[in-house]
C-alpha cells in the first residue's frame, strides 16, 4: 500500500550543524596535538639556563602556545564568517505556551 | 628602593579610598541593572524572561554573557594564583582556551538553540525531557546539575569573599564590624578545625547579600545585563593591569631571568610540638656528595601541627627556596646530610634542636618557574606532567561546552548571525584576557615573591601596582567575574529545581504567582546555604572549581550531543550515559580526595578524560541495548527518521 503523504526531509539545521560541529572538533585536535607535543618537547624537563627566551616569554611558551593562539584567531574569523551557515532556526512558541504564565 | 616598597606592601596593602569608591560605584551600577530587568520582567512571560530572557539575546549579550560566566572566579583568583605559585606552565595549562569559543559553542550552538524551540524548552534538563518524552531523566538530570552547581558555588563565594577582604580590611570600620558577625565563625565551629577570620566572614556575608539580591531580583535578563558590564569590567582591568604591573616589574626579560634562578624543593617535615615559623626562619642545609653545601629556607611563614586525633607529629609537605646566589645541583641524593635549622620566636639565632625533623626530601632542579613540567610541592611528576597536560587540552574544551549555563546561553540567542559573530568576539576576548593574564601573574611573583596566600595575588598586585581609582575599577574585574558566575549558577539551581522538578514533575497546574514566588524563595535559599558552606572554605579555590566543572561536563556533554545529533539515542542511553559519566568521575575524584595533586590517575590522565570515555560509551551502548525510539520524536526533532 502507498504512503500518502510525502516523506520528511532530513533537517537542514541539523545537517548543517553535524558538519559545523565537526570541524570545531577537528580544530580543537590539530591545536591540541600542536600545541602538547610542541611544549612538551621543547619545554619540558630541562634546566632553566636550557631554555630560549624571545622578548622575554622563553621559546616554547612563546611558539607552543602564544603564537597558535594567535593564528587560532584567524581560523575563528574563517569559521565564523566563511563556514558556519546561517539558517532559520524554528519559530519561539506563543509566550503563553507550554502551561507557562504571563505576568499579570 | 621599589622593590622594598613593595614588599612591604605585600604584607599588609593600605586602605585606597578611591580604590574603594569606584569598587561600591560598581556595585551600585550592578544593581541598576538588576531593577531595570526587573522592570522588564513584568512586562514578559514571567518563566521563559526569568530564566532565558525570552530567548532574545543579541551580539554583545551573548559574547559577554557567555564569556564573563566562564571566566569565573577561578580566572580571577585560583587561575593568577596558580600562575603566581607555578610560573610559565600555566601557559600550557590554560592553552585550550585558543579554540575553546569555536570547540564549545560550534560544538552545540545552534542546534541546540533550534532544538530548544523546537520543544519550547527552558532549562537543560529541560531539552533531555522533552526529546525523550522522559519526565524521569528530566529530574535526574536536575539533581545531578543541581549538586555539581552547589559545590562549585562555594567555591566562588569564597572568591568574593576574599576580594572584599583585602580591599576593606585595612579600613578600621571595616575591622571593626567584623567584630559584630565574630559569632559566625565562633559557632560554627564545627564546620572547622581552623575557624575563618571574622574579617572574611564580613566579606562574605556582604557579597552573598549583593549577588543573591540582585540575581533574586533581576533574574537571566539581569545576569545578562550585569555580565555585559563584568566583560568590560574585566577586559579592560586585565589590560590596564598588565600595564602598571610590567611598569612596575621592569622588563619581560628580566622578570623570567629572575624566574630562572629560583629553584624549590619539596620537603615532608614533623614537629615535635605545635609551631609558627616566620618567613625565612626555617633552613635546611644539604651538604652534596661532593662535600658542598646548599641551603634552603622558607620564603612563607609555616603553621607546623600536632595530629589532632593522636596528639603525635603530623607530616607536613612545605615548599623551600635554594638560596640567592647558590648553584642548583643536579640531583640530591636519598643520602645527603640535612641539618635543620630553625630560628623559633623568641630566639636569637637559628638552632638545629628545634624538634623539626626531616621525612622526605624532594629536588629536582628542571621543576622551575620557566620550565614544564613545573615545580608542585609533595608530586615527584611536577605540576603538569604529559598526561595532565592532554587532559587539561581536553577538560576546558569540553568542560566548557558541557557546562548547563553555558549551554543555556546558546539556547537563549535571537538568530544565527548573532551566534556567529559572538563565538569571533569571544575567541578576541579570551586572547586579550588570558594571555595578558599569563604575563602579570608571572611578573608578579618576581614583584611579590613571598605571598603567605597565593589566592590573594590578585588583589595584593592590583592594590600594590596600580594608582587611585584605577585600582578600584581593577579591583572590581576579579569580583566581576566571581558576580557573573554566581548569578548565572544561582539562576541554573533555582530553574531546575523550580521549573524541572516541581512544576514539570509534582505540580503542573502551579498558578503563575506560585511558580513566580518560588522562583524568588528557591535563588535566595540556595544562595543562603552556599553562603554557609563557604564559611569553611577550601584552600585553593581553582581545584574545586575544576572538580565541580569536569562532573558537569561529564554528566552532560556527551548525552547532550547525542541527544541533538543522534536519531537513535534513546531515553535510556541518555540517561546511561548521565550517570556512568557522573559516576566515574565522582569516585576518580573521591579516591584523590586526600591526594588533591591527583595521584590516583589510571594512565597518567586526568579524571575528565575517563569520565568522559564513561559517559560517551554509556550512550551508546544504553542506547543500542534498548529500542529504537518511536519514529514521530526522531521526526520531529530530525525530520526524516532515516539517517
Amino acid at each position: 500500500m502507498e504512503s500518502t503523504s510525502p516523506e520528511p526531509q532530513v533537517d537542514q539545521v541539523y545537517r548543517h550543524s553535524l558538519r559545523e560541529s565537526l570541524v570545531a572538533v577537528s580544530a580543537w585536535l590539530v591545536c591540541g596535538v600542536y600545541s602538547v607535543t610542541y611544549c612538551f618537547l621543547n619545554g619540558h624537563g630541562r634546566k632553566p639556563d636550557e631554555i630560549e627566551v624571545t622578548w622575554g616569554i622563553p621559546n616554547w611558551v612563546l611558539f607552543g602556545v602564544f603564537l597558535p593562539w594567535v593564528l587560532c584567531n584567524v581560523f575563528a574569523w574563517w569559521y565564523c564568517f566563511c563556514f558556519v551557515k546561517d539558517q532559520e532556526l524554528d519559530p519561539e512558541a506563543p509566550e503563553d505556551a507550554g502551561g507557562d504564565d504571563a505576568a499579570p | 628602593m621599589l622593590h622594598h616598597e613593595l614588599l612591604l606592601a605585600e604584607a599588609a596593602p593600605e586602605f585606597r579610598p578611591e580604590a574603594a569608591i569606584s569598587f561600591v560605584l560598581y556595585t551600585i551600577a550592578v544593581f541598576v541593572l538588576a531593577i531595570l530587568s526587573h522592570r522588564l520582567l513584568k512586562k514578559k512571560s514571567f518563566l521563559k524572561e526569568y530564566f532565558l530572557g525570552s530567548r532574545g539575546l543579541g551580539v554583545w549579550a551573548l559574547a559577554m554573557t557567555y564569556a564573563a560566566t566562564a571566566a569565573s572566579g577561578g580566572s580571577f583568583t585560583g587561575f593568577p594564583a596558580l600562575i603566581y605559585e607555578h610560573g610559565w606552565i600555566l601557559a600550557l595549562w590554560i592553552a585550550s582556551y585558543m579554540i575553546v569559543p569555536i570547540c564549545a559553542m560550534g560544538l552545540l550552538g545552534k542546534r541546540l538553540n533550534q532544538v530548544a524551540r523546537k520543544s519550547d524548552a527552558i532549562t537543560v534538563p529541560d531539552v533531555f525531557r522533552d526529546r525523550f518524552d522522559s519526565g524521569r531523566l528530566g529530574v535526574i538530570a536536575s539533581l545531578i546539575m543541581a549538586i555539581f552547581m552547589v559545590f562549585n558555588l562555594v567555591a566562588q563565594f569564597k572568591a568574593g569573599a576574599i576580594i572584599i577582604e583585602t580591599m576593606f580590611k585595612p579600613l578600621e570600620g571595616f575591622s571593626n564590624a567584623a567584630q559584630w558577625v565574630a559569632w559566625l565563625p565562633e559557632n560554627l565551629s564545627f564546620l572547622s578545625d581552623k575557624p575563618p577570620a571574622a574579617t572574611y566572614c564580613l566579606g562574605l556575608l556582604i557579597f552573598a547579600a549583593a549577588v543573591i539580591a540582585y540575581t533574586t531580583y533581576g533574574g537571566f535578563r539581569a545576569v545578562v545585563w550585569t555580565d555585559v558590564l563584568q566583560g568590560v569590567v574585566m577586559f579592560f582591568g586585565v589590560l590596564i593591569l598588565l600595564f602598571f604591573t610590567l611598569r612596575e616589574a621592569g622588563s619581560l626579560s628580566s622578570i623570567t631571568e629572575n624566574h630562572s634562578k629560583r629553584f624549590f624543593a619539596s620537603v615532608s617535615v614533623e614537629a615535635t610540638s605545635p609551631m609558627e615559623i616566620a618567613r625565612g626562619d626555617l633552613s635546611i642545609a644539604v651538604t652534596l656528595d661532593d662535600a658542598t653545601q646548599r641551603i634552603f629556607t622558607n620564603d612563607r611563614s609555616l603553621k607546623l601541627a600536632l595530629d589532632a586525633s593522636t596528639g603525635k607529629p603530623k607530616e607536613q609537605t612545605i615548599t623551600l627556596r635554594l638560596s640567592d646566589g647558590q648553584e642548583a645541583p643536579d640531583a640530591i641524593s636519598d643520602g645527603a646530610t640535612l641539618r635543620v635549622l630553625v630560628k623559633l620566636e623568641g630566639d636569637e639565632l637559628p638552632r638545629e634542636n628545634s624538634g623539626v625533623s626531616v621525612a622526605k626530601f624532594r629536588f629536582d632542579p628542571t621543576h622551575t618557574l620557566v620550565t614544564g613540567p613545573g615545580f608542585q610541592k609533595g608530586k615527584a611528576s611536577g605540576f603538569l606532567p604529559f598526561g595532565m597536560a592532554i587532559s587539561f587540552f581536553v577538560m576546558w574544551a569540553f568542560s566548557g561546552a558541557g557546562q548547563p549555563t553555558t549551554m543555556v546561553r546558546l539556547m537563549a540567542f535571537d538568530n544565527t548571525q548573532v551566534y556567529r559573530r559572538a563565538m569571533f568576539s569571544v575567541c578576541v576576548y579570551y586572547t586579550l584576557i588570558y594571555i595578558p593574564l599569563i604575563i602579570i601573574f608571572v611578573a608578579a611573583r618576581d614583584l611579590l615573591p613571598r605571598l603567605d596566600t597565593p589566592d590573594a595575588a590578585m588583589a595584593v598586585t592590583v592594590l600594590t601596582v596600580v594608582p587611585g581609582m584605577l585600582a578600584g575599577i581593577i579591583m572590581a574585574a576579579p569580583f566581576a567575574a566571581v558576580m557573573s558566575t554566581v548569578d548565572s549558577f544561582l539562576l541554573a539551581i533555582s530553574s531546575s529545581l523550580v521549573r524541572d522538578v516541581y512544576q514539570r514533575s509534582i505540580n503542573p497546574n502551579a498558578s503563575p504567582e506560585r511558580i513566580r514566588r518560588l522562583s524568588y524563595l528557591t535563588t535566595m535559599i540556595v544562595g543562603v546555604i552556599v553562603m554557609f558552606g563557604a564559611i569553611n572554605p577550601p584552600e585553593f579555590l581553582q581545584t574545586i572549581i575544576i572538580l565541580t566543572g569536569t562532573g558537569l561536563s561529564c554528566s552532560f556533554l556527551a548525552p547532550m550531543f547525542f541527544t541533538i545529533y543522534w536519531r537513535r539515542m534513546t531515553a535510556a542511553g541518555c540517561l546511561t550515559g548521565i550517570l556512568s559519566g557522573f559516576g566515574t568521575c565522582s569516585v576518580l575524584y573521591l579516591l584523590n580526595v586526600r591526594e588533591i595533586g591527583f595521584e590516583i590517575v589510571p594512565g597518567g590522565f586526568h579524571p575528565v578524560v575517563w569520565g568522559m570515555l564513561a559517559s560517551i560509551t554509556g550512550c551508546i551502548v544504553g542506547s543500542l541495548v534498548t529500542s529504537k525510539p518511536p519514529k514521530e520524536l526522531v521526526e520531529k526533532y530530525f525530520g526524516s527518521a532515516d539517517s
